[in-house]
């Protein structure tokens, strides 16, 4: 999950637990570091772990903003197979047209209470873990 | 600068009249000069055909040749038009002394004549010393009627030249008057339409300055207008923001440690959460208040049928609908308009959200909604230039618990309500949204006094 925003990355991560999602669930914090991460290089180089099956992406963040990163993941032979699913505070229609058009998996508006963001998670969880194949 | 101008007009029409009446007398005293030469000219005339006559009467008298006598008879008979000729001159015009004297003349010719005859009679007699007495004496008495003729004929000719003299002194006076006038006249005239032209040269760039004052000051409208809408957006898409997490944070409280929280610390946390939501609610609407009224979207219109765009909120409202057990009366033709599709789905889920959620108790919900084609000057808040423009006129009735008419103009302004939220939920935004969506289009909404439930016209450019 790309978020810069601390207080979103304890919530999910709170709802990732409480809901006994089995996954390994990363943060990274901007734009640039979520290729850091793909490419194992600046503070994710001495780090072990395996490409994302899935990439949760907030739109707004400093550095490098959502769309930019999806364009870019979009544009690399190594990672465009990757899906992501964009978990933003927008509602905007033309965001959501935008991104879809860009090769955005899923859009999802950020639920202002926890039982909300509960429910996301384990749709989430029994969606892109349980229904369909990743690869 | 137009009482310049129009002295400029006068003084120009003045030169033209005077230009005219000082031409006209020109021409008048020029005939005048042409007239009096013609009398001196034709009293010469006069006098050298008396002349002809007497030396051709010598001739005879000399000769004997009868052509001589031929040629006489011929000049003494020219002197007869010559005389009316002179009159007829002196009868238009001149001083009444000198048709005294042609009066006189003529009696002195009738006379002349005469004693020409008499001398030719005393001559056809013979050639005796006693005839050629006669003769000379009836020449002599001839001579001197003669050089009375010549008197007169001198002082008519020197009257006339006297009055010649003085015509063209006059002429030369006048001629050179009128010149010096029209000059004078001109030179005025140039000197007020240069000021006239001048005070137009000025207004032009003074209103060109203010025109490009007041294309600034719009601009510069513009630019703080949309700043504006920018502000509100942004800020109400940053607040968005913490008030969510907000949210988020206080339902953690409450329903995580909700066993372990006493009944008033959870009140006041409950509370707490509540407000956070109405905030967020309250900042929603705002900012689609601020985003329907942007600018920007005026490309995304396009042609639309009306009442398809009502229906559509109808069906996406059908549960809220069958729970309130309302009836919708649709006009069923087509109201076809320029529009934004999105935000007239918008307006009309308002507008029926409004009817349902104001019905009154007891009394099952009736919304009806048809249209009609009017011009601008039937609605009441349209610009003069309007007037005659079509619209499209909606009619929006519900029988709900209506509004008060001393609150039609208030309802359409931002965040304000009519009741007490406990009573009726709601941000105050929803018809100050309805009014940016139908100014955006360029149209207007307004309520309508009825007697039952509240009314609204809203009209719509096609």
């Amino acid at each position: 999950m790309a978020d810069d925003d601390a207080d979103d990355r304890y919530l999910m991560k709170t709802a990732f637990e409480e809901n006994d999602i089995a996954c390994d669930l990363r943060f990274v914090e901007d734009g640039t570091e979520v290729f850091d991460f793909l490419k194992k290089q600046g503070k994710f180089a001495t780090e072990d772990h395996r490409l994302p099956n899935l990439i949760l992406l907030d739109l707004n963040m400093p550095k490098k903003n959502g769309r930019q990163v999806l364009q870019e993941i979009k544009a690399l032979p190594d990672y465009h197979h990757i899906p992501v699913v964009i978990f933003t505070t927008s509602k905007s229609p033309d965001d959501v047209r935008l991104l879809y058009k860009m090769g955005a998996s899923s859009f999802i508006s950020k639920p202002s209470t926890f039982e909300g963001l509960s429910a996301i998670v384990r749709n989430l969880g029994g969606y892109w873990m349980e229904t369909v194949t990743l690869s | 600068m137009y009482f310049v101008l129009g002295a400029t007009v006068l003084l120009l029409v003045s030169i033209g009249f005077f230009a005219f009446r000082s031409l006209e007398k020109l021409i008048e005293e020029s005939n005048l000069v042409a007239h009096t030469n013609n009398v001196l000219f034709q009293s010469e005339q006069v006098i050298s055909t008396l002349r002809d006559a007497e030396s051709c009467q010598r001739g005879y008298i000399i000769t004997r040749d009868s052509t001589f006598l031929q040629s006489h008879r011929e000049k003494l008979q020219r002197t007869v038009p010559q005389m009316r000729t002179l009159d007829s001159l002196l009868s238009i015009s001149s001083i009444p002394i000198q048709r005294l004297r042609l009066k006189r003349l003529n009696d002195f010719i009738i006379i002349r004549v005469a004693s020409l005859e008499h001398t030719l009679a005393v001559a056809g007699e013979g050639q005796s010393e006693d005839q050629h007495l006669r003769l000379m004496a009836r020449i002599n008495r001839g001579r001197a009627t003669m050089d009375s003729v010549r008197v007169i004929l001198d002082s008519m000719e020197n009257t006339e030249k006297a009055l010649l003299t003085e015509r063209i002194k006059q002429r030369t006076i006048l001629s050179g008057d009128t010149i010096g006038l029209l000059t004078l006249i001109s030179m005025l005239a140039i000197g007020l339409f240069s000021l006239a032209f001048y005070s137009v040269i000025q207004e032009v760039i003074r209103r060109h300055r203010y025109e490009q004052q007041l294309e600034k000051t719009v601009e510069d409208l513009r630019r703080t207008n949309q700043n504006l809408e920018q502000f509100a957006f942004v800020t109400s898409h940053h607040l968005q923001e913490p008030m969510r997490k907000l949210q988020t944070f206080g339902d953690r409280l409450v329903q995580k440690y909700r066993a372990e929280l006493s009944t008033d610390p959870r009140f006041l946390a409950e509370r707490m959460n509540e407000l956070a939501h109405h905030m967020q609610v309250l900042l929603d609407g705002l900012l689609t208040y601020t985003s329907v009224g942007s600018e920007v979207s005026v490309d995304s219109f396009k042609k639309l049928d009306l009442s398809e765009v009502f229906q559509k909120v109808v069906e996406i409202h059908q549960k809220q609908i069958v729970e309130a057990g309302a009836t919708i009366q649709l006009d069923p033709q087509s109201w076809i308009i320029q529009g934004n599709p999105a935000r007239l789905e918008l307006l009309f889920t308002q507008l029926l959200q409004n009817s349902l959620k104001f019905a009154l108790q007891g009394r099952s919900p009736v919304i009806s909604i048809h249209a009609s084609t009017v011009r601008g000057m039937e609605i009441s808040g349209s610009v003069g230039k309007e007037s005659k423009k079509k619209f499209v006129k909606i009619v929006f009735a519900d029988n709900g618990i209506g509004i008060d008419p001393k609150y039609h103009d208030k309802v359409f302004e931002l965040f304000q309500r009519l009741h007490h939220t406990k009573d009726y939920p709601g941000t105050g935004l929803g018809l100050a949204i309805c009014k940016q969506i139908m100014r955006h289009h360029n149209g207007y909404i307004e309520l309508r006094e009825s007697k039952m439930g509240t009314t609204f016209n809203l009209y719509l450019p096609f």
